[in-house]
């Protein structure tokens, strides 16, 4: 081969090559991601990382506050100041939409490190609270954080806060304000420990290890998997939401129905209601901007994605219909609206719980729910 | 880690054995097989059937079979030389046991219940395997029995050993080929009200040691609250006994889910945090133990609702650590591969280093299945 042929073969050989590589590029540029790679990515840019961060910030938020007031207690006589309740309880308030919101995420670090319980001790029919926390408000003797953190979840969370700032039974009873500043200390710290430890964890390895599904991964082999694990908690979510929280208390599941308003989930601070609507506001953040529904039509199912989107409208507007706590309501022996709302809630989650997977091919727990 | 071909396993579903397809592919590793009931979801619904996945984590057969499955047993050889059997046993309210030739991938023989009796999934050889005993179900009356079928008669049934209550569940057993170890649910129920569970108010459930010989039940050891549901359990080579439990009462209680039993005169409850049984969501799926070693040391529960498999310290009875497996049932000990292997209703199977529990993946098919247990064969 003479040189000139060469360098002329390399010459085109290269240019053959650029060609290559810009149509790939090119084309590339052009191919539409997968729809589940898309959903996933934006399913934890906009909504695993947003709640777990505002998590984080609401839990510091009322760490702080309580800090700040318990401060000002130092060196007066007992009885002389007292906190303020209300900051303290609207700091509890946003904690608690904050969690609410993220009960949905219930795969992860808060399985591996099994936290949930350290957030809120719920259902709690035998009112363990009361007799969990009653002795420690008594004693002389205080907990240091580490005997704290051994303690019974049933003091721990934000069940526990709820107990300390709202139980009607703690304003008659004079409990001393320092004594109530050593437990909220001890639980709000813990929170807000807990909260930047996940969002630390999902910023990091978990981030990450949701992104790089495949074959070795033991936790998502592939993208369905990790639909199926974002999918399956919005259904816990639905499913406990209108359950546990609305159907226990209106006794819906027994033979004879009885109403309790004590097994709704906050009805010390009368926060049920807003729970749920913390609980749909979650739902939504994912349906709509996270790109549920979008993935939801990209996979050919738009008459699914406007029928839970309607269920979805539907379940906010009755929890919107009335300004009374679902506790004054039931109490009252108004179970219109609950009801309603309960109603709503079950068949959106049905809408979750079949036709959904379906459409997306994926498998929710089977085993699961199956087993024998 | 393999992910197996979704048509393989279809080719295998539809009926035709995979055996001469799988003599020609190259063992790269040894003849061991996992095997498990699965089901596949395809656009003509539901298949049941059961698979055999290789050490390497390729499909060495599926087999569609008509019900769907629970445990599968494997058979000792009956002769030098024989094929490597098994028996995979219908799930409640199933009536039939599926003789299958692991080696060739073929279905050797259907055994039927009698028309008024019905499987609960589980069964045990007895006598180095000349025998079965299969948990049964009775259909016109509250009552439930072993049956024993005698595999040199072609799986006659040939005895019924009558059982003192209801819903007896797994059983196992003990090293000197006779006495059994049965978990009685307690938990009546009869295919013509489904799955639902017919007296929660008054079922008492216990672990029951009875001799297969003679049907004479040795003892009766009941867990402190009657609605322990025992179903499954496991049993290391010199006897010791975990078996886990299923909690039928409210939500909110919390017991410990698995005891232990070794000669004591009540169960020992393994010892962990309420926070640990929480996670476990009242509900064990499947129990396995080290097997072939001496004085074994790990047990390994399932807890497909919780999402989680357990790891415990026999010798001291404590949970060592556990992880989160989405929908993670099946639970099968290899003391030659020094691990335990996990199964999951996502398709996937895993393997957990025996001594350091450590989790990698071997196996995953989307759309399969794995069914509630998983056996291993040399």
């Amino acid at each position: 081969m003479r040189p000139t042929k060469y360098l002329h073969n390399v010459n085109a050989r290269r240019w053959f090559a650029s060609g290559v590589l810009a149509l790939g590029i090119v084309l590339s540029g052009c191919t539409e991601k997968p729809p589940e790679d898309t959903f996933i990515h934006r399913a934890l840019n906009d909504y695993i990382l947003p709640l777990q961060g505002n998590m984080a910030e609401r839990s510091k938020h009322l760490a702080e506050l309580v800090t700040e007031q318990c401060r000002g207690l130092e060196g007066s006589e007992a009885g002389e100041q007292t906190l303020d309740l209300e900051s303290l309880q609207a700091a509890w308030r946003l904690s608690m939409r904050a969690w609410e919101q993220l009960q949905a995420i219930n795969y992860g670090p808060i399985n591996t490190k099994n936290l949930a319980w350290k957030f809120q001790f719920w259902p709690d029919s035998k009112n363990l609270l009361a007799r969990k926390i009653r002795p420690l408000l008594s004693s002389e003797q205080s907990l240091t954080p580490e005997q704290f953190n051994k303690a019974s979840t049933v003091v721990q969370g934000l069940s526990a806060i709820e107990y300390l700032l709202f139980d009607p039974s703690l304003n008659t009873q004079r409990v001393s304000s320092n004594r109530m500043c050593d437990l909220l200390s001890l639980q709000s710290d813990q929170l807000q420990r807990h909260s930047a430890s996940l969002l630390q964890d999902w910023q990091g390895r978990y981030g990450k290890q949701l992104n790089r599904y495949g074959p070795e991964n033991v936790d998502f082999p592939d993208a369905k998997t990790v639909v199926a694990h974002i999918v399956d908690g919005q259904l816990s979510l639905l499913e406990s939401a209108s359950n546990k929280k609305l159907a226990d208390a209106l006794g819906s599941k027994r033979k004879k129905a009885r109403v309790n308003p004590y097994l709704l989930e906050s009805w010390r601070s009368q926060n049920s209601r807003q729970n749920l609507q913390a609980n749909l506001a979650s739902v939504d953040l994912l349906f709509h901007r996270a790109g549920l529904k979008r993935y939801l039509e990209k996979s050919g199912a738009e008459p699914l994605a406007k029928e839970i989107e309607l269920a979805l409208q539907k379940a906010q507007e009755h929890l919107r219909a009335d300004h009374r706590s679902f506790f004054q309501s039931l109490q009252a022996g108004n179970i219109d609206n609950a009801e309603a709302s309960q109603q709503a809630l079950s068949e959106l989650a049905g809408l979750y719980k079949h036709p959904l997977p379906k459409a997306l091919g994926i498998q929710l727990g089977f085993n699961n729910n199956d087993g024998d | 880690m393999t992910a197996i071909d979704r048509r393989t396993f279809l080719l295998g579903s539809a009926g035709y054995s995979l055996a001469a397809l799988m003599a020609c592919a190259p063992e790269t590793g040894h003849q061991a097989r996992l095997l498990s009931g699965f089901q596949s979801l395809g656009k003509q619904g539901r298949k049941y059937g059961v698979a055999a996945i290789d050490l390497n984590g390729r499909l060495r057969f599926s087999l569609t079979l008509p019900q769907r499955l629970h445990q599968i047993i494997t058979l000792p050889a009956s002769h030098p030389g024989q094929s490597r059997e098994c028996l995979a046993v219908a799930r409640r309210p199933g009536t039939e046991l599926y003789h299958i030739d692991v080696d060739r991938g073929q279905l050797l023989n259907t055994i039927r219940s009698p028309g008024n009796r019905h499987f609960f999934g589980h069964a045990s050889c007895v006598e180095q395997g000349d025998y079965i005993v299969v948990p049964q179900n009775h259909l016109d009356e509250k009552a439930s029995s072993i049956g024993i079928y005698d595999r040199k008669e072609a799986w006659a049934l040939i005895d019924e050993i009558p059982l003192p209550t209801v819903g007896p569940h797994q059983l196992e057993c003990l090293s000197d080929g006779k006495t059994l170890v049965v978990a009685m649910g307690g938990i009546h129920t009869h295919p013509e009200s489904g799955r639902k569970k017919l007296n929660i108010d008054s079922m008492q459930s216990s672990l029951l040691y009875l001799d297969s010989g003679s049907g004479k039940v040795l003892d009766d050891f009941r867990p402190p609250d009657p609605k322990l549901s025992l179903r499954h359990l496991a049993i290391t080579s010199d006897d010791h006994v975990i078996v886990g439990a299923q909690y039928q009462g409210d939500g909110e209680t919390i017991w410990p889910l698995a005891y232990s039993h070794k000669g004591e005169s009540s169960l020992q409850a393994l010892s962990a945090s309420q926070e640990v049984w929480r996670l476990h969501q009242q509900y064990i799926g499947s129990v396995s133990v080290e097997v072939g070693v001496e004085s074994a040391r790990f047990a390994y529960l399932s807890s497909p609702r919780g999402g989680v498999v357990s790891r415990w310290d026999l010798h001291s009875g404590e949970c060592i650590e556990h992880r989160d497996i989405r929908d993670a049932c099946g639970v099968a000990f290899s003391n030659v591969q020094h691990g335990f292997f996990i199964s999951n209703g996502a398709g996937q199977m895993l393997k957990s280093e025996q001594n350091t529990g450590q989790v990698k993946a071997l196996a995953y098919q989307q759309g399969i299945i794995w069914d509630n247990h998983l056996s291993f064969i040399m």
